[in-house]
């Protein structure tokens, strides 16, 4: 990366990365807040049994199925945030196209869903394989995303379909493409990526060259 | 004294569930809401001692929510609770009205004591209320 395109992808790229974390930390957060609940409910039960009071198996399975699932959830969301923080570790490196898509899907799941959209991997084709900066993209992914979900459409979902065309990937979403400004232009160029959009606003695509060039393989 | 009363608004039912509980082990009346839209319905029709408010929802925010309820219901208390101890998000929440903050994981004696703050600060609210209306109408009717 020259040193004009890090100084506008720099603080931006440490801004989107504070912001990820941030949102995650917070799900992780209300797992916690719910399992710490769901423990004071239970210690709130014994206190009651040492005065006399019956204990309630079926009361105390519920407790432990709530907790087994905020676990787990926020396992899941633990597994995200370490994937995400991964991204960072190599400026260029061959991803699976469906499966990064799919974990910048997964990271705007919650903010989708705070302004009422749902978002869908709808149809993420497999096997193709670009070799691309895997933190860049998922940053021009969730500037989409979060353009996208500031319009939804009238059902209030948004779908997301990865497919191959001849010498070049697509991503396509529902909705119209971001508006331009300096992140976006240094985003695109930086990932050789360009955005079009259907004249009526329905849906925009990224798309993305499949060739890799020699100063790519080296890089 | 009677019970105090209290709205709980928060988008996970789990949470929701297990505190209210918690909150009825302790001798609090406690009413639920899922979102926002909710919780505005709830406080036309009752009142209550105080609202513990989730910052983060769907839909209308914390923040939104605080600011239509003040709008509406001045005199009511409200605790917001927050997954992050955002200082910006918290300087707003206090000048837009707010009573108090609580960071999740919550502790269930600190929120206690919340809500009996927030109870005494509504009844001084209300009898100053009374006693400004009584004032009016001796005043009006020259007695």
């Amino acid at each position: 990366m020259n040193e004009i395109r890090w100084k506008t992808l720099g603080p931006e790229g440490l801004r989107f990365f504070g912001k990820v974390c941030a949102d995650l930390s917070h799900e992780i957060k209300n797992s916690l807040a719910t399992i710490n609940e769901q423990n004071g409910l239970l210690d709130d039960f014994l206190t009651m049994a040492e005065q006399g009071a019956p204990l309630d198996p079926v009361r105390i399975h519920k407790i432990t199925r709530a907790v087994a699932g905020h676990v787990e959830r926020a396992n899941k969301v633990v597994n995200k945030l370490n994937r995400f923080a991964h991204s960072v570790d190599h400026s260029r490196r061959q991803v699976e196209l469906d499966v990064l898509v799919r974990q910048a899907c997964e990271l705007y799941e919650r903010p989708a869903a705070i302004k009422g959209v749902v978002l869908t991997p709808e149809s993420l084709q497999q096997g193709i394989n670009i070799r691309t900066n895997p933190f860049l993209l998922q940053q021009l992914l969730l500037i989409c995303f979060e353009h996208a979900s500031a319009r939804p459409s009238p059902d209030s979902t948004m779908s997301v379909v990865v497919e191959r065309t001849p010498g070049h990937a697509l991503i396509s979403m529902t909705g119209s493409g971001p508006d331009a400004s300096p992140v976006l232009d240094e985003l695109l160029d930086e990932l050789e990526a360009g955005i079009t959009g259907d004249a009526d606003g329905t849906w925009f695509r990224i798309r993305i060259p499949l060739k890799v060039d020699a100063e790519h393989v080296s890089a | 004294m009677s019970k105090e009363k209290v709205l709980l608004v928060d988008d996970e039912m789990d949470f929701l569930d297990a505190l209210s509980e918690r909150l009825r082990n302790r001798d609090v009346e406690v009413t639920t809401a899922t979102n926002g839209s909710r919780a505005l319905e709830l406080i036309r029709d009752e009142s209550y001692d105080a609202i513990i408010l989730d910052m983060m929802m769907p839909g209308m925010d914390g923040l939104e929510t605080l600011k239509a309820i003040k709008a509406d219901r001045p005199e009511l208390q409200i605790i917001l609770l927050t997954g992050h101890a955002s200082v910006d998000k918290g300087i707003e929440a206090m000048k837009s009205g707010a009573r108090d903050f609580i960071e999740k994981p919550a502790d269930i004696k600190a929120l206690m004591d919340k809500i009996h703050d927030a109870r005494d600060k509504k009844m001084l609210i209300v009898e100053k209320k009374s006693e400004e209306r009584i004032k009016e109408i001796l005043e009006a009717h020259g007695w």
